[in-house]
Parts: C-alpha cells; sequence; structure tokens
C-alpha cells in the first residue's frame, strides 16, 4: 500500500506510552502510531471491528467476542457461503456476521493474510508447541 | 468452537463437563484475550477446545516460557472439521479425553 506522510502533535505523555508500547512490540514508534491512526479511520468506517495484539500480529476480530475476521469468513464458506446459516452455528448477530464480512471484502489481502495464518502446517505445531501431540481420529 | 458441539459432547459422554465460552462463567471470557483466557481455564483446571493455530500456539509459548502451566488444548484441524460437522467433532473430542485422560493439564494434542 503506498503511504504518504502526515504531521500531527500528541501530548507527551502519549509520545512516551507510544514509544514503551512500541519498544515492547519491536517496532518504532513512528510505524505503531501509522497502524494505529489506520485502525481508528477502519473502526470507525466499520465500527463492528476491532484490532488485537496476537502473537500472529495485529489482527482484525469481530467487536466483543473472541471471533477473528479471517475464521468468520471461512465459517461461511464451510456453511456453502450461507451467511445466515453460519451466523446460526456459531450464535453471532446475522447483522454483526454481515458487518464482518463487508470489512472482509474491503481488505482481502490484510484477511487472507490473517488466513494464511491460520493455515499454518499442523506439522509445524511440534516445533512451536511444548508437550505436543497429534491424534488422528 | 460451534455452539451446538456442548449438546453433542453431552450426549455422547454425558460425564465431561464442557461448556460454551459464550456462557461459562456467565459470559465473562467471550472477548477474553488468549493469554487471559488461558489463565482462567488454568485456574479452573479447564481444557480449551479451539480451532484457531493462528494465535494460539504463540500464546502457549509465550506463557510457558513465563514458567506458567495451562489446563491443556484440544486444537482440532479446520481442515478435516469443517464447521457444520459437529458429529464428527464431538467424537474426535471423546477420542482425544479417553487418550489423554486425566493427564490433560500442560498438553497440546492436536485432533486431525
Amino acid at each position: 500500500m503506498a503511504t504518504q506522510p502526515i504531521s500531527l502533535r500528541i501530548p507527551r505523555e502519549v509520545k512516551a506510552q507510544l514509544e514503551k508500547i512500541a519498544r515492547r512490540f519491536g517496532t518504532n514508534p513512528a510505524t505503531l502510531g501509522a497502524d494505529y491512526v489506520t485502525e481508528g479511520v477502519r473502526t470507525t468506517l466499520h465500527p463492528s471491528i476491532e484490532f488485537r495484539q496476537t502473537p500472529a500480529g495485529r489482527m482484525a476480530y469481530v467487536r466483543g467476542v473472541r471471533l477473528p475476521v479471517w475464521l468468520l469468513v471461512e465459517t461461511v464458506e464451510d456453511c456453502g457461503g450461507n451467511a445466515d446459516k453460519a451466523a446460526k452455528l456459531i450464535r453471532l448477530p446475522q447483522l454483526l456476521l454481515k458487518a464482518a464480512l463487508v470489512y472482509a471484502k474491503a481488505f482481502p489481502e490484510e484477511i487472507a493474510a490473517d488466513r494464511d495464518a491460520g493455515h499454518r502446517p499442523i506439522e509445524e505445531l511440534d516445533a512451536l508447541v511444548p508437550n505436543h501431540s497429534f491424534l488422528r481420529v | 468452537m460451534p455452539a451446538d458441539l456442548v449438546e453433542a459432547l453431552v450426549h455422547l459422554r454425558s460425564e465431561i463437563e464442557v461448556e460454551h465460552v459464550a456462557t461459562w462463567q456467565e459470559g465473562a471470557y467471550l472477548n477474553a484475550t488468549d493469554d487471559m483466557l488461558l489463565e482462567a481455564c488454568w485456574e479452573d483446571k479447564r481444557t480449551l477446545v479451539s480451532k484457531d493455530r493462528a494465535t494460539l500456539p504463540g500464546s502457549i509459548a509465550l506463557r510457558v516460557a513465563a514458567g506458567k502451566d495451562h489446563g491443556g488444548v484440544l486444537l482440532y484441524d479446520l481442515e478435516r472439521f469443517k464447521s457444520h460437522q459437529i458429529g464428527a467433532l464431538a467424537k474426535a473430542i471423546v477420542a482425544a479425553v479417553d487418550f489423554g485422560g486425566d493427564k490433560l493439564i500442560n498438553r497440546w494434542i492436536t485432533l486431525h
């Protein structure tokens, strides 16, 4: 995505906190600040979405539930594209589900990247998770 | 996990105490982050069932690195179990419980 610079002023304490959080996330304040602005714009336009810091990076979730948008998209596909059936299956209000699908449609590359993380080869789990075993059923 | 899975599990094996996150502790963890939910499950000696392999492996790794135990994770392969395959998933979870017995704490079993 092409980017453009902007200049803004924030309180001294906020700048210090931004720097501290950036260090914790292993990034720099400018990049994190740009992410926050981008997410702020997106959640204003898509109020049913919230962003969470996860071990796989920042990820779009449906607001108020433990459900990442990519997983919701996948659930709808599992239901043959029937969003109403998917909403019933996971007991999510239909309009909330459809609002998340609108977000997914608006940012397909972001959701595809999250989805890739969710489809990492299960063989990798042996290297990532202590005390891991497979059970073929 | 699909809400109907709870009913299917109870039907198959009534002695398994299973709750959906939407109702467990009156839904207090419905919007919880992985680390909050893992901590709550550990306190309750409860095993987490999930299909989210995007974030959970990292969350468990961080928890272990912090020297903390966990209540166990049963992860089901989302390519093997589609969202509507409730019956097959319930049977697989019962098989995992039989496989793990009462030693699911600090274990991660991937069902595929």
